[in-house]
């Protein structure tokens, strides 16, 4: 089907991928919900963003480079949620690592703090660029065009994702014990998905797989050492 | 190096299969104990896979029309894919079968009989490198299927079905809480298969690859609810247990209790008592020093034995254990005899 | 006449009237017994009673094995001591069985509500063993043993699991016996996984009677488990035992029923009364 080129097949391939996989994790989890804890919330939150994150990158690539009516507005849009999604996986995941691995200073529902001020700078900027084309823009061809603030806004998205990880080196080397799995494992698939995405040529992007992946092994693989639960010793009384 | 689109379609789904496997396969190794025959039959899995999906790679990679005299090894490479998608296969008819009857000899016993389908489609692909009797690299190096490849698709994919035929008649027997969901491996599975079927690029693998993945978050889940002190279910099993208890699913007829007198004392109290908890029942931590097993049974025979064989073997390890029980009475709801008898953790991060 | 209740410390002194199995049953837990003395202590007549349903949640019953006395009066007096006792030990119904027209006389002048039929204990010997649809010297599975080999954790784990899930055959009280009250070479036991998960419970009487007691099973392969220990019991007893050795199957329930019509087809119980009365 001449209207799909090879790279259209490998995006939707693994982009489903990802939005079956992220769809399992939150069925799976959905229980662990109830219990009511902040951090499952906000895991809860990461993986729905990585599914809008990798339904926008299946659609835009299906409708990017091609004559069809309304397709420069689709991908304006569709470009606009993915940054937006971008962004709020990095402010969600960096308040979810401080709420997982236990900084004192914070509270699961208070996303109003002084840190996540760049983040949503950064947020309304991109619903800005709408009318400025400051980070990208879509010409009458649907060819998309990078803006000058462009790599601003993976700038953003790394340093809170470091700050993520950062948190769990730092309460790591506070509470030694039961950590089996090294930090940077978790960042592997990120890593790897990357490394693919550009020694592949022509390949699919390999981000929203990377990132669903290192997301809930970061969840999965901390669930042994977070359940410090605060035992109390009982009265001895009987039932 | 210029790779034609079907090669890129192909790379990058055994790629990202490999990269769910190889990550999996990492957590896997690093987090769960090696100790059943679940984790080992799931790490036969991801092991399984990881070598389809580098096969797969390899074919994919490699313009094989370019190199006419080294076939022979785009062959053998193809022969060692089948045989791993055929051995996938049974192991998820064994990794079901163990995960509904929980029981490692009757899987056992189960293998020997099915030693014989399983041998036979190790063998077939064997066969085919010799014989090209169900497929075979053409002159462009297009695979081509003959019309017996049918029936060798159908003879492996029974032991699939066969699983999820098992699982359907363990629920509809089962009423209790089964937290294992074979429709999380299926499904994935299933959808692969038909984005195979319809698009002819090889996505069965990227299927599979996240149905293990699930299978593994699965087990992984499971140790949310498992305090790692002791063993035993940690408080947040007892919402899970409430919730099965309010809509009926387990009719809670009794709950023993053992206080320990030294909070440290907890590893060797689970591991002096583990061997005489029955499996019907659930232990639970519910604090620092104490304990409980809950049961649908309020029969008294049985709370004195359990009582008994757990006073016993805390005083053989050197411990000072407490046992008090109560039992439900016929006309109290269950529901609000375990709101009267177990205190339910304080909700919220 | 003094009402005084046996025990198992003093049931060998009413041997003479119990037999030899009661008096070995009387120190089982719900096994309760009363005898009428006189002042010279000889005994002139006992009352016996099994317990049932006292650790369940159902009502608790009261199975009268034996009555005997001298004379009415005596028998009388024994049945106003055992009303006195079966209410405190909370008792809703009494039933007994006798093939004696003269006992079953006696049961409903003092109350019960009397019936014929057949009898629930079903009385075989082992040469009737033979016709059982049974190979012998069948080639038997590594996992169908005899008790022998079994450690008391097992076999406590295994009775723990039957009681939960409510079976515990024709022994009320198997939380409270121990693994050697059981014949353990002629019994058998399917073991999986290290654990027993599948008995067929054979007892010896002191007289020399066998009473299978519970046979039950369960797992994946429970069907084939139960036939498999009915085979290895089935063939022990037909080397081991003489062919005139008694064995008494206690029919409690219609399953036991329906299996011994099955497997026992022309053996029938013996004609009997029947009498229940409500406490």
């Amino acid at each position: 089907m001449t209207f799909f080129i090879p790279r259209d097949y490998a995006t939707l391939f693994l982009d489903g991928a990802t939005i079956v996989s992220m769809i399992s994790i939150m069925l799976m989890s959905s229980e662990a919900r109830k219990r009511g804890r902040g951090d499952d919330r906000c895991f809860f939150g990461l993986l729905v963003l990585t599914c809008i994150l990798a339904a926008r990158d299946a659609l835009g690539y299906l409708f990017e480079e091609k004559s069809v009516p309304g397709s420069r507005v689709l991908c304006t849009c569709g470009m606009t949620v993915y940054f937006l999604c971008f962004i709020l996986i990095g402010i969600v995941w960096a308040h979810y690592c401080r709420i997982r691995f236990k900084d004192r200073g914070i509270s699961a529902g208070n996303f109003l703090r002084p840190e996540y001020l760049p983040g949503a700078v950064m947020l309304a900027l991109i619903v800005i660029n709408i009318f400025t084309g400051w980070i990208f823009s879509y010409d009458e061809n649907v060819f998309y065009h990078r803006g000058v603030l462009y790599l601003l806004v993976y700038l953003v998205m790394a340093v809170y994702v470091v700050a993520g990880f950062a948190h769990l080196v730092r309460y790591r080397s506070k509470h030694s014990g039961r950590a089996v799995i090294p930090v940077w494992l978790y960042a592997l698939p990120i890593v790897c998905g990357s490394v693919f995405t550009f020694a592949i040529p022509g390949s699919a992007s390999f981000g929203p797989v990377g990132v669903g992946l290192s997301i809930a092994f970061t969840h999965i693989g901390t669930i042994n050492e977070m359940l410090e639960l605060s035992y109390k010793k009982s009265r001895k009384t009987s039932l | 190096m210029e790779f034609s689109a079907e090669m890129i379609i192909n790379i990058d789904l055994n790629a990202a299969a490999l990269l769910f496997m190889v990550g999996v396969l990492v957590m896997a190794l690093r987090t769960v104990s090696m100790q059943d025959m679940r984790s080992k039959l799931l790490i036969n899995l991801i092991v399984m896979a990881i070598l389809e999906a580098v096969c797969g790679l390899i074919l994919s990679l490699v313009d094989w029309t370019a190199h006419p005299d080294i076939t022979i090894i785009s062959s053998l490479i193809d022969m060692v894919l089948e045989i791993a998608l055929n051995l996938q296969l049974c192991c998820v008819f064994f990794y079901v079968m163990y995960e509904v009857y929980k029981s490692e000899d009757y899987v056992r016993r189960k293998f020997s009989k099915f030693l014989i389908p399983i041998v036979i489609l190790v063998c077939l692909p064997v066969v085919n490198l010799f014989t090209s009797f169900f497929w075979y690299v053409d002159a462009d190096g297009a695979v081509q299927y003959t019309f017996v490849y049918l029936a060798y698709n159908i003879f492996r994919y029974l032991f699939l079905v066969a699983a999820v035929i098992l699982y359907i008649r363990f629920k509809s027997r089962e009423k209790n809480a089964q937290r294992f969901n074979m429709w999380l491996l299926v499904i994935p599975m299933f959808l692969g298969t038909l984005a195979e079927a319809f698009t002819g690029y090889g996505a069965f693998i990227l299927g599979a690859a996240i149905g293990y993945t699930n299978l593994y978050m699965l087990i992984a889940n499971e140790m949310g609810y498992r305090d790692h002190e002791s063993g035993f279910y940690n408080p947040y099993y007892l919402s899970h247990l409430y919730k099965l208890v309010d809509n009926g699913k387990y009719q809670l007829s009794s709950i023993i209790t053992y206080q320990i007198a030294e909070e440290g004392e907890v590893g060797k109290f689970a591991d002096a008592i583990r061997s005489v908890l029955p499996d019907e029942c659930d232990t639970i931590r519910t604090d620092a020093d104490r304990f409980i097993t809950v049961s649908e049974s309020a029969d008294r025979g049985y709370i004195f034995m359990l009582s008994e064989d757990v006073a016993a073997m805390s005083e053989e390890a050197g411990l000072e254990v407490s046992v008090e029980s109560v039992t439900r009475n016929k006309k109290e709801i269950p529901a609000d005899f375990f709101i009267d008898h177990i205190r339910l953790r304080k909700q919220g991060g | 006449m003094n009402m005084i209740e046996i025990t198992k410390e003093n049931a060998a002194d009413f041997q003479e009237l119990l037999g030899e199995d009661l008096v070995s049953d009387m120190s089982r837990n719900f096994f309760k017994g009363l005898a009428a003395t006189d002042d010279g202590d000889k005994c002139h007549g006992v009352l016996v009673y099994e317990l049932l349903e006292v650790d369940s949640e159902e009502d608790t019953k009261s199975r009268i094995r034996l009555l005997k006395g001298d004379s009415e009066e005596i028998k009388a007096g024994l049945q106003d001591e055992y009303r006195k006792a079966v209410s405190e030990s909370d008792v809703e119904t009494s039933f007994f069985e006798t093939s004696e027209k003269d006992m079953a006389s006696f049961f409903e002048k003092i109350g019960f509500s009397n019936a014929t039929g057949e009898s629930k204990e079903l009385s075989i010997t082992v040469a009737d063993l033979a016709k059982l649809p049974v190979k012998r010297n069948a080639k038997l599975p590594d996992y169908i043993q005899g008790l022998t080999d079994v450690s008391v954790i097992q076999y406590r784990n295994f009775v723990k699991k039957t009681l939960i899930r409510g079976n515990k055959g024709a022994v009320e009280d198997l939380a409270y016996l121990p693994l050697n009250w059981f014949e353990r070479e002629a019994s058998s036991c399917s073991i999986s996984d290290d654990k027993i998960d599948g008995v067929m419970l054979i007892r010896k009487t002191p007289s020399g009677e066998l009473h299978p007691l519970l046979y039950t099973a369960f797992g994946p392969d429970f069907a084939k488990s139960l036939g498999f220990m009915l085979t290895r019991t089935v063939n022990y007893a037909l080397d081991n035992y003489p062919p005139e050795t008694r064995i008494v199957i206690y029919r409690h329930n219609k399953k036991v029923l329906e299996l011994t019509h099955k497997l026992l087809t022309g053996h029938k119980g013996e004609d009997v009364i029947t009498g229940t009365r409500n406490e």
